[in-house]
Formats: structure tokens, sequence, C-alpha cells
């Protein structure tokens, strides 16, 4: 693989800027709230001009290779390296991180959650970011894994202190489950370490000596990390943590979690697993097809099942991220352009749906939806936009989560080669019931709340989309349509990073 | 009457030995001649069965396009007559006929509820996949799998009492508690010795050291 090291400080910047912001806070008075808003907005909107600056300075010729790599002595005596690099696929990722805190940072300067307290909480957004972005660049398995890590804290706190009811119980949950997958991670890392000779933990090292691993002992490494990987994505069975994470935590906290966190488990399948173990992939591919595709169906009826608005999005993400693990599954680099794509536009859609939940709740006391109605002629634009977000979401063609269904869908027809082919357009037919189960739920939760008269008796001012709510929602719902209909702003970047990365199943 | 093909899987013969694509035999049931590319592009599937989708029309037949016709025309036809006569002459022996006759009623009631298609799409397919399949996948998410997290939990929570309460205070803890009482009832047991002198516990430990040294020398030899 070729790398590029120009501008090789911009990865540490981009990444390490909000702990600067995070050092400001924490001499900034506790009191002062307008300041602290201030520092978070700064440090956000400066962390989304770095990458901004990225995207400008990146080759789009050489979007396959890595760029901007940077490479320094970090812990010698286990021969990790601080090594960051980005290409195609990360590119997408590191950005939408970056732009989501500052979206979510604008909606937090006019909707602090229960307790209060700003300075804390954008001081973890803060830190969340940090450990986001690094996950994306990281270039070698130590600091990815930390990185990974990091992002833990941040929202175990936000869910435990500014969540819903049973906000301990689903941070408690959250952070174990996590953990439990990463501990069998680390395992697995540490096994590809020595398999590899203990030479290095770089993953480009690794990618190229990974398939030298006799299979067997492959296939078991492949096991710790699809566990550590699956429970972050999260796949069926693994994935119970996520309802309770979601609906419990505060709006901020939902909209991360779903925009950008799940991406870490499906970014690790596409950039550590499947490369660095070519021969376990292929025997694991068809279990996290069946898998994905279960995860589909099961996340439609969950959702069909749901009375509560937050926990119906929460689930849809299990069928959601089925999509994306079943692109990733077919080893083709179709299937995995639309799982990249896909995780860019359901961070993008889901995420929206997540501001419109809090939003809803804000005003409306309640996110049950039996007591929701009329949302059109109360609320009309909030109504609207969450219409367009619910057709985003069941994948209607001109929004971005077509882009990400459909292909992944199709991907399944013709699998890498060495796969079960019967196996796998068993698993698209099964796949696209699945996108009519999602209209289903997506359309009657959108009836429920959006059409008919509305219920209670706060009928009377209650405001529309307010100023903090279109500035930090207007990107996003542009960003839906203008990668709905011009998908290869998108694909352009993603596809030679991917064939890249598959050069090991032959493109 | 030519029967008219479903899309169905087309067995498409495994590519020969010049390698996939070279030389495909198709057995594509009326595909014309001159086509020679598989349904399913240049490469044939692994396991020889295609899936693409193989609609063959029926060929174009006047007699078949006119007695179709005709009978759209003839049912425009007998509705036009009856019509008129139920609503224009108010025939007796049409008002009125599907309160009387049973069969009349039936049929009736069959065309107004639309075949009962709607009910059998809304209480077959969706009341049961909103009702009992969906709440039926809630429940084994909630109780089963959950469950089975809860167990798990609870198992650790068990266990971590038994390793703290039986282990880490009774032996581990019962240890370092045990060594400290030794070291008491040793110093109790040695007091006497205890003059407070420095020469006499310089002299005590030489003593001792060469003890010990001796046990060493005895037992290396």
């Amino acid at each position: 693989m070729q790398m590029i090291n120009d501008d090789n400080w911009v990865l540490s910047v981009g990444t390490f800027l909000p702990m600067l912001g995070v050092l400001v806070l924490l001499v900034t008075p506790k009191a002062n709230e307008a300041a602290i808003k201030m520092v978070a907005l700064i440090t956000s909107i400066a962390t989304v001009a770095v990458g901004v600056f990225t995207l400008f300075r990146f080759d789009f010729a050489k979007a396959g290779s890595m760029q901007f790599v940077a490479q320094a002595e970090w812990i010698p005596v286990i021969k990790s390296t601080y090594y960051i690099g980005l290409d195609g696929i990360s590119l997408p990722l590191y950005l939408l991180s970056m732009v989501i805190t500052l979206l979510v940072v604008i909606y937090s300067l006019d909707h602090i959650p229960s307790p209060g307290n700003p300075k804390a909480f954008f001081s973890l957004m803060l830190i969340l970011q940090t450990g986001m972005a690094g996950t994306f660049i990281a270039q070698d398995l130590i600091l990815f894994f930390v990185f990974f890590e990091i992002v833990l804290l941040p929202m175990y706190f936000m869910i435990g202190v500014w969540g819903g009811e049973h906000r301990q119980y689903a941070s408690l949950k959250f952070f174990l489950y996590t953990m439990f997958g990463s501990a069998l991670m680390l395992v697995a890392f540490l096994a590809m370490f020595f398999q590899t000779g203990a030479e290095s933990f770089a993953i480009p090292y690794l990618v190229e000596n990974g398939a030298g691993i006799a299979k067997n002992a492959q296939v078991w490494i492949f096991a710790g990390m699809f566990v550590g990987f699956a429970v972050k994505v999260p796949m069926f069975p693994f994935h119970t943590w996520l309802p309770d994470a979601h609906t419990q935590a505060p709006t901020q906290g939902s909209v991360i979690l779903a925009a950008v966190l799940l991406k870490l488990g499906t970014y690790g399948f596409v950039r550590i697993a499947i490369p660095m173990l070519p021969d376990a992939a292929i025997e694991w591919a068809p279990w996290i097809g069946g898998l994905a595709v279960i995860g589909i169906i099961y996340g439609a009826f969950g959702c069909l099942a749901q009375t509560d608005m937050k926990r119906l999005i929460a689930f849809s993400s299990v069928a959601h991220m089925g999509f994306v693990m079943l692109g990733i599954s077919t080893l083709t680099p179709f299937g995995v352009n639309a799982a990249v794509f896909g995780m860019v536009a359901h961070g993008l859609i889901t995420g929206m749906l997540f501001f419109i939940a809090g939003s809803v709740k804000e005003r409306y006391h309640t996110l049950e939806i039996n007591k929701l109605g009329g949302m059109l002629t109360q609320v009309p634009r909030l109504g609207w936009i969450l219409g367009l977000c619910t057709m985003a979401s069941l994948g209607l063609p001109g929004l971005a989560g077509f882009w990400g269904e459909f292909p992944a869908i199709l991907s399944a027809y013709n699998p890498a080669a060495g796969l079960n082919v019967t196996v796998f357009r068993t698993y698209m037919v099964i796949a696209a019931l699945g996108t009519v189960l999602a209209a289903a739920y997506l359309l009657w939760l959108y009836q429920r709340t959006a059409f008919g008269t509305p219920k209670g008796d706060d009928h009377h001012e209650m405001k529309d989309v307010n100023t903090y709510e279109w500035v930090a929602w207007l990107p996003m719902l542009i960003a839906i349509v203008v990668l709905g209909v011009v998908p290869n702003l998108l694909f352009s970047v993603i596809d030679p990073a991917v064939q890249e990365t598959l050069r090991a199943f032959g493109g | 009457m030519k029967k008219w093909v479903e899309p169905r899987a087309v067995v498409v013969a495994q590519p020969s030995a010049g390698g996939p694509g070279a030389a495909l035999v198709l057995s594509v049931p009326g595909a014309e001649s001159g086509y020679d590319e598989s349904p399913c592009g240049k490469e044939a599937p692994v396991d020889g069965i295609c899936y693409a989708p193989q609609v063959n029309h029926a060929k174009f037949k006047w007699s078949k396009a006119l007695l179709s016709l005709a009978i759209v025309f003839a049912g425009i036809a007998i509705s036009w007559v009856l019509s008129a006569a139920l609503y224009g002459r108010r025939d007796p022996r049409l008002v009125g006929l599907t309160q009387r006759n049973g069969a009349a009623r039936a049929g009736y009631r069959l065309l107004a509820n639309k075949y009962y298609l709607d009910d059998l799409y809304e209480r077959g397919v969706v009341r049961t996949v909103v009702g009992p399949v969906a709440k039926g996948a809630y429940w084994f998410n909630q109780k089963v799998l959950d469950g089975i997290l809860h167990r798990i939990a609870r198992v650790a929570r068990a266990v971590a009492l038994v390793v703290y309460r039986d282990i880490d205070q009774r032996v581990v803890d019962g240890a370092v508690n045990a060594s400290g009482e030794l070291a008491q009832s040793a110093g109790t047991t040695v007091q006497p010795i205890q003059s407070g002198r420095v020469g006499h516990y310089g002299a005590l430990l030489f003593a001792s050291a060469a003890v010990v040294a001796l046990v060493f020398v005895i037992l290396n030899t």
C-alpha cells in the first residue's frame, strides 16, 4: 500500500484539538455557562475547520492510499507506535464524527439535559470526539484499541448522569457489554501480534502478514475480533445493550451513539478483521451474513412491537446495521462500498431521527406513540422533517438511505469467490423483505405521530423548530438529500480504498 | 396454447476448461439463436444455477386478443342491459334480488367486500406480523436474550460474593491476619530477651544469621 506523508500534522491536530478545548473548559468557572458554551462551540468549529482543511488537502486521485501518514515511537517495549493515516474509507467517517459533534454542540447550546452542568457535559462530548476521530485514523492496533476504549467512558457518564429514568441500568449494561467484547478483541489483537512474529502492531504490516497465519488460528483470532466488533455494531444476538442505551441516553448521546459509535464496529470489520484474516473471513462470512439478515428481520419486528418512539428508532438501528453487515459479509468491493455508504447514511438519518425524538420529548413531554399525534397540524415543520427522515430511513430512492440499503441487498447476489452463492442469494431475498417491514414500521410510526389530531391538553403555545435546531439539523438534512441524489460524491472516495482493502479477495 | 413461463432458475453449464465464460452452453428454453451470453453476465455462477429471471412472453395471436376483447365487451353489454333494467325501468325481477335470493346475496357480498382480499391481508398478514410475530420477537429479546444476560450478571455477582466472602475475606485476609497474629504472639514470646541494648540485638542478629547460613551449608552439601 502506498503511504503519503504530506501534511502529517493534520490528523493529530484534528484529533486532539478537542482535548485542548477540554483543558480550557477545565479552567473555566462552572458558573459561567456562556463562556463554557462558547469554548465548546469554538473548539468544535475549529475541529471541523481542520477537518475541512483535511478534505481539501486529501488527494482524491489516490483515495486508496493512506494519506497524512505520521509515525512516531510510542511504546517500544511492545513495538507499538503512534501510527496514524487516513484513506477513502476513514475520511467520510472521520469527517462525520467531527461534523456530528459540532451539530450536537450547537443543539446543546439550547438543550442542556437535566441535571445541567454544561461544563462536564461539553467536556465529555469533546473527549468523545477525540476518541471517535482517533479510532478512524489509528494505523496501529494498540492505538486503535486505546481510542476504541476512550470512547466508552464519556458515553458511560453521559448516559449514567444525563440519561432517562433507567439510566444507571442502561449505562452499566452498555459499558460492561462493550468491555466484554473489547476484552476478547484485545486477546485477538495480541494473538495476531504473536502469530505474525511479534514484529509490529501496525495495521498495514499485519494486513501484509496476516494471510500467512494458519487457517485454524485465523478462524479463532477472527472469532475474538468478531465478538468485539459485533457487540459494537451491534449484531444480533449481541444487540440488547443498544435499545436501553439509546433510549436512556440524553438526545445528544443517542445522536452520537447512532451516528458514529456504532460505526466503530463495522469499521473494525472493514479495516482490521477482514483484510488481516482473509481465510477466516471466508469461513465466517456466511455466519456474519446470516446474523445480519436475522438482525434485519428481527430488528424490524422489534420496531413493530414498540410503543415508545425513541425505543423504536433505537431498534431500527439493529435492522439498518444488519444491511451494513450484509454488505460487508459478501466480501466484495460492491458490498463493502454499500456498507461504508450505509454507515454514513445511517449516521445522518438515524442521528436526525434521535434529534427529532429529543425535540418531540421536549415539546410533548412524552414519547409514547399513543399519546402523540397531529404533529403536522401542531408543529408542521417538525412533522415534515420527521417525514423526510422516515422516508430516508426506509430507503426511499433519492435520499441517502437508499444507497446504503439497496446496493447491500444487491451485493448479496454475487458474493466473493469461495462463498456459497445459494446461501447469499437466500439472504438477499430475506433482506429485501426486510425493506418492506422497514417501510411498515416507519410509516406506521409517522402516521401515528404526525397525522390525525393532536392529543392531550397542551395544544397551545407549542413552538415549532427553533433556530438552534435549524442550525443543527439543516446540514444533516441537506447531506441526506445531496448524497441521495449524487451518491457518487461518496462512492468515488470510498471505492479506491475498498478495492485496496479487499485485495486479498481478488478484487 | 403455449404456457406463459414464470421467471425461474436457469441451469447454466459449468464453464469449459477454457476458463470462466469461454464457452457457455445455455439451456434456456426458447432462447433465440445467436444469443450466447449467460443471463448471469459473462461469468458462469459457481454452482451452475443462475437465478436471473427469464421472462418468456407468449407470442401475440389475433385469435386470443379478439376472444379476450369479445369477453370484455360482452361483460360491458350485460352490465349495461342489467343496469338499464334495474335503475332505468326498475324491473321488479331485479329490484331487491340480493335480499330475496341467497346466492345473489352471497355473490353481492363477495363483490362488495372485494373478494375479502383486504380482510385476508389485514387479518392474515398485517395483524399477525404486528401482533403475535412482532410481540413474540420482542418478548424473545426482553426475556430470553436479556434473560441470559441478566442470568450471567447474577451468576457473576454470586461468584463475586463467594470470592469475596469465602476466598478473599476468609482465606486471603485470614492468612494476612494470621501472619499478623503470629508475629504478635512471637513478639510476646520473645519479650523476655528484649533488653533495649543495640549490642545485644546485633549479637542476636549475627547469631541467627549464622544459624541460617549453617542450615544453607548443610542443605547444600
